[in-house]
């Protein structure tokens, strides 16, 4: 007897996996969550811009529109995200239908699959609505704005500018060949680890690179670059230069910025007086300037710091000091590129919650995940804590008693944090909310990093993991 | 009950159990119960097995060990001759579970499309056999309605329903008669003797003697997880030593004669009664009746023969 009467292969698996998903799906509409979500989200979308007032200019309402209002509806949908996910197996389990399903012929990947598709479906209907309300909020914003600042909110914030920035400083290798010359002339302090001596000149390095002392200049030169395009005329350029400090003090710093190329430096130059630390935008007209950056020709941008009297030192950030920001795209492709970003990021999320599902009852499932996502969430604080060298010295220099114990645990956390900051730095990586309500290009390739990184890459892991689980995993068990 | 040439063939055993032990264990992995206690046994094709014993006595437990739900302690299991958690085994499946475990947001319709996308169907076919089973089952006219709002008696339908959307070759039922009224058990019984006569094999548990014996070919007795009782029904519960005789209504001097003779040959005299009808055929009779002369109850349909599918009536099936 033979009743191979199923669709075999791949069109067989579409079919079961695709059954998963409709039962996932279908459980969230029928289960009035997704009912209840669509009241928050509506809620958030329509609420949130009535009751933050931004900083009182056109851009900081609209910035307001578009980071928070999409923030907190994507906030929304991950918490929504991850107990659905959560649930998604554990309840299967808890009520016994995971028992028919197990007695189908249905493999654990099918089903892992299956349930993370559904729960991908209901995100991208939520994280679409919320996509479009949001960009039809922003567009009825600029439109009940006077003509000139509808234009100037429409170059820079509702846009889409690609970033030109300069060549990352070369601290590391500053800081190998200080230690390297510092070991050539038998000159490294006693009795210090190197690691420690390492920390001490990667802060000088640092120094070096981001303090622009009153009297002096800093220079940083972008690459040629074609795909920056010629921005139309009247088109502005932007550049954003952030500071993390402009001591001592409430000290003001005053200098000059100038942008050119390496033949003429001065193509476009600009005083600033800084008050405080963060972001800053300087708008250059579009002329030379673009023509060059249209020409794809390297550009050589300069602050020289004003003289002591006059200005304080400033200190750039390190990772993004300055940049210049240029058209890259229409608002629209920005928004839908956003919004495709956070279906990576749900894409994650409901990955780790259905892997705390698969080996845990749904309370401690969801209490695992929600707990393993935020450690991932702060693990880079945790790993910058555990480089720190002024952690040795309480081993080192007393309390030997008390803390022999504790240096144990200390060298084991100074091993294992680094290495769990390294497995989820590649997520965190993706954040495209301050880029679009900076009015800042979120690319094709943004994009396809996060899809290939949160949408695909972890998510593969994870459900590894879980179809491990699954594959042991007795299911019938007596409660 | 099945016919004998399906039960004495020579082909090999659907199910082999070899020395099968399930101990459960407690978090810290130290042993708690012995549910099953080195099992052996053989269910061939063509047959309707029964597992019997009381409550906790491991005929559950031993479903779900074939079923590749539960993992064996100890001996060996094999299904069509693989383990029980091999797909191409599963295929060939039809598990109703003790608790019908099924979605309370889906109907009808949707459970058993949503387990014929389990196995592949297309969806012709699949719409195609979902309407017969439900026709089957008595529950056409509840299709669109949510399984959650079902009483125990129309879910436990559906989970028939969806045991047989494959037209499986081997059909699990643990207690398919659990809180059936006497009409879906009638009904339960006979579709098992429909399949047996197609050839399929059934394997039932069940704690309801008078079910397992109008239509179990062979049954074991499981008690503590051990088997005490293995055999044909028939051989097991003949009573050799007596012989009981079925005639029409005969007048009492005939009656006389042949109590007489029947004395003078065994040495004792015979027991003569009037037979009565059992309560249930008693019981099915009058619904018979009130269903001519009434509309059907809201809960469960007038069922409709067995599907086509599984009666081999369907148009290019794989058998």
């Amino acid at each position: 007897m033979q009743t191979e009467c199923g669709v075999a292969g791949p069109g067989g698996f579409l079919i079961r996996v695709g059954g998963m998903a409709r039962l996932t799906f279908r459980s969230a509409v029928r289960s009035r969550l997704v009912l209840t979500l669509a009241l928050v989200l509506l809620a958030v979308v329509a609420g949130l811009p009535a009751t933050l007032k931004g900083d009182g200019t056109p851009a900081g309402g609209a910035r307001v529109i578009l980071h928070y209002t999409l923030g907190l509806a994507a906030l929304v949908l991950g918490v929504v995200t991850l107990w659905t996910a959560c649930g998604a197996i554990a309840e299967e389990v808890e009520r016994k239908h995971i028992q028919l399903l197990v007695s189908k012929p249905v493999r654990p990947a099918e089903i892992w699959l299956g349930k993370w598709l559904g729960i991908l479906c209901m995100d991208a209907l939520f994280l679409g609505a919320a996509g479009l309300a949001v960009y039809a909020q922003a567009a009825r914003y600029a439109a009940a704005l006077p003509p000139a600042a509808r234009q100037g909110l429409r170059q820079e914030v509702l846009a889409a500018r690609r970033a030109w920035r300069p060549a990352a400083d070369p601290v590391e290798e500053t800081v190998d060949a200080a230690y390297r010359s510092l070991a050539a002339r038998r000159a490294l302090p006693p009795n210090v680890p190197a690691r420690e001596t390492r920390a001490e000149l990667r802060k000088q390095a640092l120094a070096r690179f981001t303090v622009v002392p009153p009297g002096t200049a800093r220079v940083w030169d972008l690459p040629a670059s074609r795909r920056v395009r010629v921005p139309a005329a009247g088109t502005p350029l932007t550049l954003r230069y952030r500071l993390v400090s402009t001591g001592p003090g409430r000290f003001a710093a005053a200098g000059v910025w100038r942008i050119g190329t390496a033949e003429n430096p001065a193509l476009a130059e600009e005083a600033a007086r800084i008050m405080r630390a963060g972001t800053h935008d300087l708008t250059f007209p579009a002329g030379a300037l673009a023509r060059a950056a249209g020409e794809g020709r390297a550009l050589r941008i300069e602050f020289r710091n004003g003289d002591a009297e006059t200005s304080a030192a400033v200190v750039f950030d390190p990772e993004e000091p300055v940049r210049i920001l240029a058209p890259g795209g229409s608002f629209g492709g920005n928004c839908a590129r956003t919004v495709l970003v956070l279906l990576c990021v749900m894409a994650l999320v409901a990955a780790v919650g259905l892997a705390a599902s698969s080996a845990l009852s749904f309370p401690v499932a969801t209490f695992a995940a929600a707990a393993a996502i935020a450690a991932a969430l702060m693990i880079r604080y945790f790993a910058a804590a555990a480089a720190e060298p002024e952690a040795g010295h309480v081993h080192r220099h007393g309390h030997a008693q008390a803390t022999d114990g504790q240096s144990a645990w200390l060298r084991a956390g100074e091993r294992v944090i680094p290495a769990l900051d390294v497995l989820v730095a590649p997520a965190t990586r993706f954040a495209p909310l301050g880029r679009f309500a900076d009015g800042v290009l979120v690319s094709w390739g943004f994009l396809g990093g996060a899809a290939g990184v949160l949408g695909v890459g972890y998510p593969a892991l994870l459900a590894l993991l879980s179809i491990g689980v699954l594959r042991r995993r007795e299911v019938a068990l007596p409660a | 009950m099945s016919a004998p040439s399906a039960v004495e063939s020579a082909a090999p055993a659907v199910v082999e159990i070899r020395g099968l032990t399930k101990i459960f264990r407690d978090f810290w992995r130290r042993p708690k119960v012995r549910a099953v206690d080195g099992l052996d046994l053989e269910v061939r094709p063509g047959e309707i097995f029964g597992l019997l014993g009381p409550n906790g006595s491991g005929k559950t437990t031993t479903l779900k060990i074939m079923l590749g739900l539960l993992f064996p302690s100890g001996g060996e299991v094999r299904v069509f001759g693989r383990p029980p958690h091999d797909i191409a085994t599963k295929r060939r499946i039809g598990y109703l579970p003790e608790e019908s475990a099924l979605y309370g947001y889906l109907t009808p319709r949707e459970t058993l499309d949503f387990y014929g996308r389990l196995f592949a169907l297309p969806a012709a076919p699949r719409r195609e056999r979902a309407g017969q089973l439900l026709r089957m089952v008595g529950l056409a006219h509840a299709a669109e309605r949510p399984v959650g709002e079902f009483s125990k008696g129309m879910s436990r339908r559906i989970g028939l329903a969806q045991a047989l959307i494959n037209d499986p070759e081997l059909v699990v039922l643990d207690e398919p008669t659990a809180g059936l009224d006497p009409i879906g058990c009638r009904q339960i019984k006979d579709l098992m003797l429909a399949l047996a006569r197609r050839g399929k094999t059934i394997v039932l548990s069940s704690h309801l003697l008078a079910d397992v014996e109008d239509v179990c070919d062979r049954i074991v007795i499981l008690y503590n997880g051990r088997i005490r009782a293995q055999g044909g029904v028939t051989d097991l519960l003949e009573k050799k030593d007596l012989t009981r005789i079925t005639v029409p209504a005969v007048p009492a001097e005939t009656l006389r004669a042949v109590i007489g003779m029947l004395r003078e040959s065994t040495g004792r005299a015979p027991e003569v009664e009037h037979p009565t009808m059992d309560l249930e055929h008693f019981f099915l009779q009058v619904v018979e009746e009130a269903h001519r002369s009434s509309q059907a109850p809201s809960g469960v349909g007038r069922a409709d023969g067995t599907a086509r599918y599984l009666d081999g009536r369907e148009a290019g099936r794989g058998n």
